[in-house]
């Protein structure tokens, strides 16, 4: 392998970059021109007294000796469950088309503060996403309209009141009985809102319901409509699996229920002494997705490729299962992509029903082939389940297109569009939109749809709904409302429940809607419902899926709910817009896996230079949660870059072109073309460009979210996710907001340490310490004087233990962290100017050729060091260690020396350059531009600070912060336990990042506490390392070596330590 | 004859207290200087007997009283003989006046913590002195010399203090006294910057802490809900209130003004005990603050620690108005954590701490301070 050592960037990776990147200060500071004499800082010593006078004076008069009259508020009549200071949590359900995770939210005194998972649901299982953990800054999102609108001129919505929007809806509905009423939404989960639009459609007969989702998986389920008679995709079992193959399917990302094929992923990648086994993962894809850069072997491939693999695979299983060979399919002219692709069918053959094969393409003839591959190797009814089918996709892009056409040609009257945003998500709906008379937006905000349309009738927002969900067959959340709506808003359905002259309001109809379908075997139905709302999930069969037996067709019609997307079969056939409403026409469309291969066989013999992928970015999502700054400014888990979008390409293949990082091209497919900067991204397949979806928005607010190229502009009607695409380099370069690549924790000599370590199954099936035998060395040199720092037990030594197999790198520690520490938005100025403040930040590093790379996370936060650098340092001991193994941090002691910052080695220490979070009282004083940027998008509004955590200091500018162990939780559980009059228990605690965490990498604790489970990962394992041990700094934080599961023949092993410790 | 004021206090109590107050309006007018305001005396009497009947007479006074006061009458008193009303008014004159004065009603909100004098009006009365002083000095001086001259004395050349024997220790000492002193002062003033001790501002309902805690002997925790269970003690909501002020209408102090207020929040009919729906929060102004970045729980004080109410706020069951007794500052709050004992044996929770009670078994540790288990570390308040 031609490197030897980790790297972070390409930068890094180039000889000489290393020591470039090693420099923490690499402009030039001006001093010297402070100091010449021409320059205009000529301030004497006068100029400097008088300096001093104003200031003290200034200080004296700011600081004047008068407090402020503060006011205190009691409720006037107290809700009983309610006590100020104390959380108070509900069960919930986060949702918002096919993003879909029960919750539980934390509110204080009314105001809802903070997400978790919510662990009583048997798919997520406690895990949560970043986008619901974001969803409540959503809620206090400044953007959100405030009441009904109605269109003007130019796009400038004017107000109106509620009566006025629904007399004029209801005057044109009453006018003429036969009105051509269309409602198009994303993928509806809520049962009860499925009924209310039949409700609706029973008073309306010429209605249909048109679903659609902006990242589609309409192939796959044309694919499964044809194959297995429903229109639904499989729940994913990855914990019953050994060998997992996907084809561009990103399942940790963005790809089905990303939280449960995390939950399932991690199942089966904690190997033990005792059980060294673990699930195999291979990818074939042209971009680095999340799963890639975590899968045992990836492959790069252009998507031509990636098809011609699937074929091929199809033929290597068929051959050996007796299934119809397809033949004719393309070579790879790639002997390892060859070699893996044999590799991973034999292990396929040998797991038959104990292995997985995906694909991410949205394309009916792809996904035939898949579903083909998964049925020879007899995984159906084992690792894919269709008891459980996952109805979290049931959008149709066949629908979508019929519905235009309707608009285009005049044959829709009244177009009611709620939680979505076509105009801006479907290239050419904006223009069939100005073909319908009536066009009514149920949206939060003004977003690209809104502003076309005759009335919006804002929405509430999931935290304030009452709703229900039907995400998998027979599983049920419930959504509840956790505070009481903000603005005047209505919900859609209540709104069709208005308008269709229904009595009941929307709360009722959902009870009563449970009570006769979900609940209807229930004892008492009442009961069960309140037992429901509790726990936020209601499950058929307790959870557990039964396992059922191979045979589709009856294993799914017996477990059919009412609730699948049943075709809306009641329009008369003599409406003109009843086409709209035939599935059956559309099943028809697919016909054998034969057909479908020699129509894949013909996609992917297009010819062309350069292709172009479009993926969902699994943070940030389809673009519904564009105006969220949480999102925009967590990191993507492998580009580490923030607040943009780009086109990522192959470095090697870049450099042939011209193309240099940041540099502009401009993309055109058959569709449409964008413009946007490139990302140099090793790993990237060679010829191929990768574009995140979910940027671009023209019509978030704010122009630090209307950011980046709408890449939903090269979907084709097809809405496929790959297709052929001219470039041409176009004027212009961005400089790109991230982090990690510019702090090197490494230096260029490969005689340091790594500071992540790695070895394979293999190795470590015979030696436990494999990978980490350099640990011993370290260990044996660390003596000290001083007695040793767990030798009194004395009470509390609280650590972490974080396992690096585990880590995905999703970043929703990154999230959640953000929102329970109070941590300031700094925008995407303040980022690439490093100052960036979250406590949590997920290393990426990369070890072999820039071409495939290797990857590693490691989760970096304080260390709490029991031998802290940076609490040596300080002028004035703010920061200084507790009894507990903490390293406090005093905000109100530090006076901003950054001299801790400077000395960690680290680098987790995070300075407020700017008051970010408005925590002092003096107003605009530091109203500078990336101060702007925060007031404009509302940081330091009122509304928007009713999401600050009240048990968490807000930082005032000019001083130091860093991860506090999230200290508030320790001290929160030990008062508890003290009340009760009992001993902590292991478990007591959990960190924010912990509880975020999906795949249960994060593990927190005590140190003292021989039974604990951070005890026995951390002192009692032989995996487990500290990061720079051989500095003698004691960290409280412990990683565990990542084991890859391939050949060590495979993977790269980086060059052992040589020198000796006094070169280290 | 002389009036007997303690007969007329006893009448006073018996008879005219429930609605009348010295210095504060209750169902009735405040009596302190009645006497004044009534031009005739023959009329007052007459008026304290029966004063519907005095009504009749139209006298302009008595009926613009009886419209102020929502044309409630008070009850006529034929057992009064004119000794006993003189008696009573003799009492009203034994009153002070200069409590009269500082009964104004109070108005809503407050204002911030004032010492009972102000140290910088001695400061500058004293700077004024010393100018003075110095002035006079030099006046003198000035004419000591004209006189010399004119006498053609011979006028010894003025030597500069510092130069005159034993005054450079002296201004020595004296620059580093003041020195000290600025420096003391300034320390002083900053670690004061904020602090309210004796802080005692108007509320916007004179609710009395004597009456209810002393008095009445109310538990705190009653209204107090929150004390046992987490950070905030908790201001009692409007309906806590109501629990008891129901049925009781009126108080011994303020009569129903105040608690009018209490039905005007709740929006509670006393006529016929109806609620009327409106609704209106009290803005009660906050007397303990603790800056933004400290945490203070009070279960953690009361529930663990078993520390008594007063302990921090004073002798509350004693103060008709509320105010601040500690100064709330971390010095107050560290020493008390390096003084207190830590009730070790009683709470399981302390279990994990060996070393500790290893040294206690050993003698080596007499008891367990809050000190000792991290309570003057940072991060145990401050994050």
């Amino acid at each position: 392998m031609e490197s030897n050592t980790y790297w972070t960037s390409l930068k890094e990776h180039q000889p000489q970059g290393a020591a470039a990147t090693r420099d923490e200060f690499s402009e030039e500071l001006p001093v010297v021109d402070a100091f010449s004499g021409d320059s205009n800082l000529t301030a004497g010593r006068r100029d400097f007294l008088k300096m001093l006078g104003f200031s003290i004076t200034a200080a004296t008069l700011a600081a004047s000796c008068e407090a402020p009259v503060r006011k205190v508020i009691p409720y006037v009549i107290k809700p009983e469950d309610v006590t100020p200071g104390i959380a108070t949590w509900y069960a919930s359900t986060f949702m918002n088309g096919s993003d879909w995770c029960p919750i539980l939210v934390k509110t204080r005194d009314g105001r809802p503060i903070k997400i978790e998972g919510n662990r009583y649901s048997s798919i997520t299982q406690g895990g949560v996403d970043t986008k619901a953990l974001a969803s409540v800054l959503g809620l206090y999102n400044n953007k959100r309209l405030r009441q009904a609108m109605r269109g003007g001129e130019n796009g400038k919505l004017k107000a109106t009141t509620w009566e006025e929007a629904d007399t004029a809806i209801t005057g044109k509905l009453s006018a003429n009985p036969n009105l051509r009423i269309a409602i198009l939404t994303q993928t509806v989960l809520s049962p009860s809102t499925k009924a209310v639009v039949g409700r609706f459609q029973q008073s309306f007969p010429n209605t249909v319901h048109v679903a659609y989702d902006p990242v589609s998986e309409h192939g796959a389920l044309e694919a499964n409509a044809a194959m297995f008679g429903k229109r639904a995709l499989p729940e994913y079992r990855f914990q019953d699996c050994q060998v997992l193959v996907s084809f561009g399917a990103d399942y940790l990302g963005s790809f089905g229920s990303s939280v449960q094929n995390q939950k399932g992923w991690a199942a089966g990648r904690k190997p033990t002494p005792d059980k060294p086994e673990m699930l195999r993962t291979y990818q074939f894809e042209s971009w680095m997705s999340r799963s890639g850069a975590n899968a045992d072997y990836r492959v790069p491939l252009t998507e031509r490729k990636v098809g011609a693999a699937l074929l091929q695979l199809h033929d290597l299983i068929a051959a050996k299962t007796g299934g119809p060979a397809l033949g004719g399919a393309p070579a790879l002219n790639d002997e390892t992509a060859e070699q893996r692709l044999r590799a991973a069918s034999d292990e396929l053959l040998a797991n038959r029903g104990t292995s997985a094969v995906l694909c991410g393409m949205n394309d009916a003839d792809a996904q035939a082939v898949c579903n083909s591959i998964n049925s020879m190797l007899g995984n159906y009814g084992k690792t894919l389940r269709w008891d459980r089918a996952s109805l979290l996709k049931q959008g149709s892009d066949a629908r979508l297109a019929e519905l235009m056409n309707d608009m285009k040609a005049g044959k829709v009257d009244l177009l009611l569009i709620n939680g979505c945003n076509p105009a801006y998500d479907v290239p050419g709906f904006a223009e069939a939109l100005s073909k319908v008379a009536t066009k009514v937006a149920a949206n939060y905000s003004a977003d690209e749809t809104s502003v076309l349309c005759d009335f919006v009738l804002p929405e509430h927002h999931i935290l304030e709904s009452w709703n229900d969900a039907e995400p998998f067959v027979g599983v049920y959340s419930l959504a509840q409302p956790t505070i009481s709506p903000l603005f005047q808003t209505r919900q859609f359905p209540e709104s069709l429940l208005k308008w269709s002259g229904a009595s009941e309001n929307w709360y009722d109809f959902i009870v009563a809607h449970w009570k006769s379908t979900v609940l209807a075997g229930e004892m008492s139905a009442e009961a069960a419902w309140t037992n429901a709302l509790q726990y936020g999930v209601y499950e058929r069969n307790g959870g557990v899926p039964s396992p059922v037996p191979f045979s589709l067709q009856t294993a799914f019609a017996a477990s059919a709910s009412t609730s699948m997307a049943t075709p809306a079969t009641a329009a008369p056939s003599t409406d003109p817009t009843a086409n709209l409403a035939g599935e059956d026409r559309v099943y028809a469309a697919t016909g054998s896996v034969s057909e479908a291969a020699s129509r894949l066989r013909q996609k992917i013999s297009a010819s062309g230079d350069a292709e172009v992928v479009v993926f969902e970015n699994a943070v940030i999502g389809n673009g519904a949660y564009t105006d969220n700054p949480w999102l925009q400014e967590t990191l993507d888990s492998i580009t580490k870059v923030c607040w943009d979008n780009y086109a990522m390409v192959n470095p090697g293949w870049a450099r042939e072109q011209g193309l240099g990082d940041g540099d502009h091209v401009k993309l055109t497919t058959s569709a449409g073309s964008i413009t946007v900067p490139v990302l140099l991204q090793p790993g990237q397949a060679k010829g191929t460009f990768a574009v995140a979806l979910g940027y671009g928005r023209t019509a978030t607010g704010h122009p630090s979210t209307d950011n980046g190229a709408n890449a939903y502009k090269l979907l084709g009607a097809d809405r496929n996710s790959w297709g052929i695409v001219n470039w041409s380099k176009e004027a212009g370069n961005t400089e790109f907001a991230r982090n990690q690549v510019y702090d090197s924790l490494f230096d260029d000599s490969k005689k340091k340490r790594p500071h992540v370590k790695e070895t394979t199954l293999e190795e470590y099936a015979k030696d436990p310490m494999a990978g980490n035998r350099d640990r011993e060395e370290i260990l044996v040199h660390l003596k000290s004087f001083y007695p040793d720092r767990f030798a009194n037990k004395n009470g509390f030594h609280w650590g972490m233990a974080v396992d690096l197999n585990a880590c995905i790198g999703c970043g929703a520690c990154h999230v959640a962290c953000q929102s329970e520490n109070n941590i300031p938005v700094v925008g995407k100025k303040e980022m690439a100017r490093k100052h960036d403040m979250h406590w949590i930040r997920i290393d990426r590093y990369y070890a072999g050729s820039e071409d495939n790379p290797e990857v590693v996370f490691q989760p970096m936060m304080c260390q709490h060091c029991d031998q802290a650098p940076c609490e040596n340092v300080c002028p004035v001991a703010a920061t200084n260690h507790s009894s507990e193994g903490l390293n406090q941090m005093a905000y109100n002691r530090c006076i901003g020396t950054r001299y801790c910052a400077n000395n960690c080695p680290y680098k987790v220490r995070r300075f407020n350059w700017f008051d970010y979070m408005g925590a002092d009282s003096f107003g605009d004083y530091n109203d500078m531009d990336p101060m702007k940027q925060g007031k404009e998008m509302g940081q330091l509004s009122d509304l928007t600070r009713m999401v600050l955590n009240p048990d968490v200091t807000v930082r005032s500018r000019g001083v130091m912060e860093k991860c506090s162990f999230c200290v508030q939780r320790i001290q929160e559980s030990k008062l508890a336990a003290k009340m009760d009059g009992r001993p902590m228990v292991d478990g007591d605690i959990k960190t924010a990042c912990q509880t975020a965490c999906a795949t249960g990498a994060i593990t927190f604790g005590n140190l003292f506490d021989n039974s604990s489970q951070v005890y026995q990962l951390s002192e009692n394992n032989d995996r487990a390392f500290r990061v720079i041990e051989e500095f003698h700094t004691l960290p409280s934080v412990t990683y565990l070596t990542k084991v890859r599961n391939k050949k060590p023949a495979d993977h790269i092993h980086l060059v052992p330590f040589e020198g000796t410790l006094d070169q280290a | 004859m002389y009036a007997d004021v303690a007969a007329g206090q006893a009448l006073y109590e018996a008879n005219c207290a429930r609605c009348h107050q010295p210095y504060r309006r209750g169902t009735g007018p405040a009596l302190y200087g009645v006497t004044e305001r009534w031009a005739d005396t023959a009329n007052l009497y007459a008026w304290i007997k029966n004063s519907t009947a005095y009504l009749k007479t139209g006298d302009l006074y008595a009926v613009a009283l009886y419209e102020e006061y929502q044309k409630s009458v008070m009850p006529a008193f034929p057992q009064f003989e004119d000794k006993d009303i003189a008696n009573i008014l003799a009492y009203m004159r034994s009153w002070p006046a200069e409590a009269a004065t500082t009964a104004a009603a109070p108005g809503a909100g407050g204002g911030p913590a004032k010492p009972a004098i102000d140290p910088s009006v001695l400061v500058i009365i004293l700077i004024s002195l010393v100018f003075i002083a110095w002035l006079l000095g030099q006046v003198s001086s000035f004419l000591r010399k004209r006189v010399s001259e004119k006498y053609n004395e011979t006028v010894p050349e003025p030597v500069p203090v510092l130069q005159r024997p034993g005054m450079k220790p002296l201004f020595g000492m004296a620059a580093f006294v003041l020195v000290c002193f600025l420096g003391y002062s300034t320390y002083d003033g900053a670690t004061a910057i904020n602090r309210q001790e004796n802080y005692m501002p108007d509320q916007p309902i004179a609710f009395s802490h004597e009456i209810h805690a002393g008095a009445n002997k109310i538990d705190c925790r009653y209204c107090h809900t929150g004390a046992e269970k987490g950070k905030s003690a908790v201001i009692p909501s409007m309906n806590v209130c109501m629990n008891c002020h129901y049925d009781v209408k009126e108080g011994k102090q303020y009569g129903t003004t105040e608690i009018a207020k209490i039905y005007k929040a709740v929006g509670f009919n006393p006529e016929n005990n109806t609620y009327t729906g409106e609704q209106e929060p009290v803005e009660w102004v906050r007397i303990h603050n603790l800056a933004d970045h400290v945490y203070f729980n009070h279960a953690q004080h009361t529930m663990v620690g078993g520390i008594e109410c007063q302990t921090c706020h004073g002798p509350v069951q004693e103060m008709e108005v509320m105010y601040q007794y500690q100064s709330l500052s971390m010095g107050w709050c560290i020493n008390c954590h390096r003084q207190t004992e830590v009730n070790f044996a009683a709470n399981d929770f302390y279990g994990d701490y060996d070393q500790l009670h290893q040294d206690l078994a050993s003698g080596k540790l007499d008891a367990v301070h809050v000190s000792d288990i991290g309570g003057a570390e940072c991060q145990k308040c401050h994050y």
